[in-house]
């Protein structure tokens, strides 16, 4: 049975939802397609055509939404700041923001006197990094990045500065073209360490060796074209028998295996590396790259071509591959809007891709490299009509929206409340969020594999989601141990207690002013909350049993501080239980 | 010449695809083929998935002269870089664990050794407490060189790829599979004995891969305090000292564990419904381990060993739990030894040898050994030719089985002979084409832990392209 939504600031919202019902009419985006359609209304003579509302953020359940999705969602002012505000222009602003990167802190840090960078010094400024810059978009975009070009730390922490290099790569490509960001990869220390190919040598025929094939395999299962052939909505091509078909064999893998070999880091020999030699790019030695022909996915690179050359040649052909539009696409709306995204949804944004275009509702142009255009396609999810189309008013569960990866939830907690002192080193529970138990089961860069914390087909056991055939990668990481663990885990940060190295030194303090003011007021205090971190999304069930267990906590008024104390304690356990609401976890 | 038993073959068996078989089965004779399965006493499944592909041809190595010569000769890098011919070198022949087998005669007078690193399992294959099975990997139907080449053979799809293969040795097919066989197997036990508590059939302290996935069962991870609980409610740092607080966290204990409110939402919907679930599930787990107190048995500090321990606890308190079948999956990384292999893999057996010997001992504590069997899997084995310093992606590999009822200090299936361009592999790199299927390999744990052929079938839908479906490893 279909809960029920609150219809509390639902008047301004369903004003909405028909203007944008009627839009989505008039460009013919409606049910069924063909048919009847009613005309479009001509706009007035006088003046300029009004804009279109189909992507107008015009009430706060939309800006929750918007920031939930596009960014690491928003506090109050937030919300209010984008209100009546057209998303795709602040989209282009984001595009527009100076990015911000993160090797320079990394390499100011002072080092200790054994020469080396502080242990996890890398991971705690990204941390930081994440929650202070101000290009929220671009930064989002290399996280989501970071999940399909999995690079991982998780085997050796120690080697920080290849870790910071690859994350601005990300960073710089992040709108960029996809081209450039597949080219920069490769050429990247951490992923020839990560993937094996540092100093892979050319075959030998006298020992029978032959080239490490690890990245030949990845490159092409995980981060290009995948291992079946693809439409462009994303759903396999089948052959004449009706059967998938495979993009690559064996064959193509050694054949692609021979092209990354020769590859070292920057120094003065194969052997020996600079001191900079992690945050450099990778260095081509011709005498240890394969001279033999090189053939795969049916391109032929000639016996002889040196290696710089090879490379240029087959991330070329390996781009050009027709799978890579839709591959990409949907990986990239699951880490944004959709779980289990729509064909129709991929097929649009792999156009993009395709074209290197999108065009906003209100004819903004997103797009200038070409074939690959990572603003195009970022734009395409995020602008998508599905994205801002109401609730269907179907009965059943709806299959819209996002489970958001706990990364993503702990994020917006910390913008909601405007989290101050972050200083992500004095946090013990930061240091690694990867237990399930413990912490999140995800840590930024530190996946178990190059497979990531979960895989975009996964199909939840034993779930509602799961019978009814639906993706949902982030389920992959929920299990009856983790549920305990995300709540524990949101619990410390939300009551402030997330284990201090330095106690004298309180960071990561969340600003509840205004939700201390309803402390007294338990309805008006989850309803605040409701809004604040579900977009009014909770259902009323839940939102009454919340009140109720909050009922019997006490406000003791005999002293200033302990009435202080009192209201801050009614505040921090209603932000944790809200916290663990699945209308927090799912934006939808 | 240097293979252990011919393979057999199956003259005339239809070619069954991996989509055949469980689904085409009503519903109906497949709970009368469950309900037949054997429940009484106590017995569990212990998977050790070994991630990453294990390379079987540097853990059960060729030892009489001429074979040692052949292995030293396909891998000349992998060997440089164990400086074999060192005398303290760990692939130096004089320090491999020569294994002496009851069945030595099957391997047609080639020896067989493991690596220093394993002694431990050395000293339970001797004892009759291990065996190992050559050779096993995903399989459609028996398959040859010939009808690999010739492109006759059905083949599981995507070889030599993580994911795919790792999803095909636990679920028969690729990722994004469903049911996994030790989830099926669980369901087998489960229809049999329906008063017993689903939660705990199937236990994971680690990820939450396909195997353990079934109709019914469902994997269960425990912790290494068993459950996690929730702090607000179980800690009393959290709230107060009055008896408003403590008022409150009752009726939060009972909000976290009573949610059964209807969300809008599919997938908050499935959130919601683990939340409930994981608080109650905890509980019981929490409550059935204050009946048990810790081991003497003292486990190692590495991943392993402490899921091992954590599998170990769960088994010591399973009358608690009213679960007479369980299985339990632990999983532990590292094998994908692309680089560096001489340097990785000698670390990656001890930790597992250590492991599963902490186990036995745990296991003998409790008068358990003789009623768990605890096996290795992984994605797949590796290329015989290596690429200079580490080996890649290939097909068939060897595994051990260890518990009190293995016929164990044997050598089951194949350990062909390191010549790369012999039929036993495929035509480039050296990668074994498997003689014994996976669907033989769990049978042979599924007669043991209760299911009878009909059940057998069901679970695993390729059994039936093969000959000898108990392989004889377990008694």
């Amino acid at each position: 049975m279909a809960g029920i939504l609150k219809m509390k600031s639902m008047s301004t919202a369903c004003a909405v939802l028909m203007t944008g019902m009627l839009v989505a009419a008039c460009s013919g985006g409606g049910d069924g397609g063909g048919g009847t359609s009613v005309p479009p209304v001509p706009p007035p003579s006088s003046g300029p055509p009004p804009a279109s509302t189909a992507a107008l953020i015009d009430n706060e359940p939309e800006a929750f939404k918007f920031l939930a999705q596009a960014a690491w969602g928003g506090s109050q002012n937030d919300i209010q700041a984008l209100q009546n505000t057209q998303a795709e222009d602040w989209i282009a602003a984001e595009f527009a923001k100076p990015a911000s990167y993160t090797l320079s802190d990394l390499l100011a840090v002072p080092r200790q006197s054994n020469g080396n960078i502080p242990f996890n010094t890398t991971t705690n400024l990204y941390w930081d990094h994440l929650l202070t810059s101000d290009d929220e978009l671009r930064q989002r975009m290399a996280f989501a990045l970071s999940q399909i070009f999995v690079y991982s730390d998780i085997s050796n922490q120690s080697r920080q500065t290849r870790r910071a290099y690859y994350q601005d790569i990300l960073i710089r490509n992040a709108f960029g073209n996809y081209r450039d960001l597949l080219e920069e990869v490769t050429y990247s220390p951490a992923m020839a360490v990560w993937l094996t190919y540092l100093r892979n040598r050319k075959g030998d025929e006298r020992t029978g060796r032959m080239p490490d094939e690890n990245y030949a395999r990845e490159i092409l299962q995980l981060f290009s074209i995948g291992v079946v052939e693809l439409n462009m909505d994303g759903s396999p091509r089948l052959n004449g028998q009706g059967q998938e078909i495979e993009t690559y064999d064996n064959d193509d893998v050694v054949g692609l295996a021979r092209v990354f070999t020769g590859l070292t880091l920057k120094g003065t020999s194969f052997y020996k590396s600079d001191d900079d030699a992690d945050y450099n790019r990778l260095v081509m030695y011709d005498d240890q790259h394969s001279p033999l022909e090189k053939v795969f996915l049916g391109a032929t690179i000639p016996a002889g071509t040196l290696g710089e050359a090879s490379i240029d040649r087959a991330l070329d052909v390996i781009f050009e591959h027709p799978n890579v539009a839709p591959f990409f696409a949907r990986q990239l709306i699951q880490r944004f809007t959709a779980s289990n995204p729509d064909p129709a949804y991929i097929e649009r944004v792999a156009n993009a891709f395709e074209t290197g275009t999108f065009v906003g509702p209100n004819g903004r142009r997103f797009g200038t490299t070409g074939r690959g255009d990572l603003q195009a396609t970022l734009a395409a999810v995020l602008l998508d009509e599905t994205v801002f189309a109401p609730d269907s008013t179907a009965p059943g569960l709806l299959e819209t929206g996002k489970i958001r990866e706990p990364i993503l939830r702990f994020m917006h907690w910390a913008r909601a409340f405007d989290v101050q002192n972050i200083d992500a080193a004095n946090e013990n529970r930061l240091r690694s969020t990867f237990d399930p138990v413990s912490g999140l089961g995800q840590h930024p860069f530190r996946s178990p594999s190059v497979f990531n914390f979960y895989r975009p087909g996964y199909i939840a056991p034993g779930t509602l989601s799961g019978e009814a055939g639906l993706t949902t990668p982030e389920l992959q990481i929920v299990n009856d141990s983790s549920a305990i663990g995300y709540l524990n885990f949101m619990t410390d940060f939300a009551f402030d207690r997330g284990g201090q190295k330095d106690n004298s030194v309180r960071t990561f303090l969340p600003d509840y002013s205004d939700e201390l003011l309803l402390a007294d007021n338990l309805p008006g205090l989850v309803d605040r909350l409701d809004d604040l971190l579900t977009g009014g999304r909770m259902s009323t069930e839940e939102r009454d049993a919340i009140i109720n267990v909050l009922e019997p906590l006490p406000i003791d008024v005999s002293t200033p501080e302990r009435e202080a104390a009192d209201k801050l304690q009614i505040v921090q356990t209603a932000v944790s239980l809200v916290l663990n609401s699945p209308a927090f976890a799912v934006t939808w | 010449m240097a293979y252990l038993s011919r393979r057999r073959f199956l003259s005339g068996a239809g070619a069954l695809g991996f989509a055949s078989s469980v689904g085409a089965l009503s519903s109906l004779s497949a709970a009368k083929a469950w309900a037949a399965t054997d429940t009484s006493g106590y017995k569990a499944m212990v998977c050790i998935f070994l991630k990453g592909g294990m390379d079987h041809a540097d853990t059960v190595l060729p030892y009489d002269q001429t074979s040692y010569n052949q292995l030293v000769q396909a891998r000349e890098g992998l060997f440089g870089a164990y400086n074999y011919t060192d005398a303290g070198s760990s692939r130096n022949r004089a320090n491999l664990l020569q294994l002496n087998p009851a069945n030595a005669a099957a391997l047609g007078g080639r020896e067989m050794a493991l690596p220093p690193e394993l002694s431990p399992l050395k000293a339970l294959f001797d004892s009759g407490d291990l065996a190992i099975l050559g050779n096993v990997g995903p399989l459609i139907e028996p398959t040859t060189r010939t009808s690999y080449d010739n492109g006759t053979a059905l083949l599981p799809p995507r070889l030599f790829s993580h994911n795919d293969q790792q999803s095909t040795w636990m679920s028969f097919g690729v990722e994004g599979r469903r049911l996994g066989w030790g989830g099926r197997f669980a369901d087998a036990a489960l229809a049999a004995a329906p008063s017993s508590d689903a939660a705990f059939a199937a236990i994971s302290t680690g990820s939450n891969d396909v195997f353990l996935s079934g109709d019914n069962a469902r994997p269960y991870r425990v912790t290494s305090s068993g459950a996690p609980e929730p702090y607000l409610t179980s800690r009393r740092y959290y709230l107060g000292g009055t008896s408003g607080d403590d008022e409150a966290r009752q009726r939060i204990r009972d909000f976290l564990a009573g949610q059964s409110f209807n969300d809008r939402n599919i997938y908050a919907q499935d959130i919601r419904n683990s939340n409930g679930r994981a608080v109650e599930t905890s509980e019981r787990l929490l409550t059935a381990r204050e009946n048990e107190g810790p081991f003497a048995t003292v486990f190692g500090d590495s991943s392993l060993a402490r899921q091992l321990r954590s599998v170990a606890e769960t088994i010591k308190i399973q009358s608690y739990l009213n679960a007479p079948r369980q299985i339990f999956y632990v999983t532990t990384g590292g094998y994908d030894t692309h680089n560096a292999q001489a340097n990785a893999i000698g670390g990656l057996h001890s930790t597992l040898a250590d492991g599963i010997t902490a186990f036995k001992s745990a296991m003998d504590e409790i008068n358990q050994w003789n009623n768990v069997a605890v096996f290795t899997m992984s994605d797949f084995g590796r290329t015989l030719i290596d690429n200079g310093d580490g080996t890649d992606h290939g097909w068939g590999a060897h595994h051990f089985i260890a518990g009190g009822r293995v016929a164990g200090n044997r050598i089951y299936g194949d350990i062909p002979s390191a010549e790369p361009d012999s039929e036993f592999y495929t035509p480039s790199r050296g990668r074994l084409i498997p003689t014994t299927s996976v669907e033989q390999y769990a049978a042979t744990l599924g007669r043991w832990f209760g299911l009878d052929t009909a059940a057998l079938n069901m679970a695993l839908p390729n059994l039936g392209n093969f000959n000898g479906t108990d392989l004889g490893f377990m008694s």
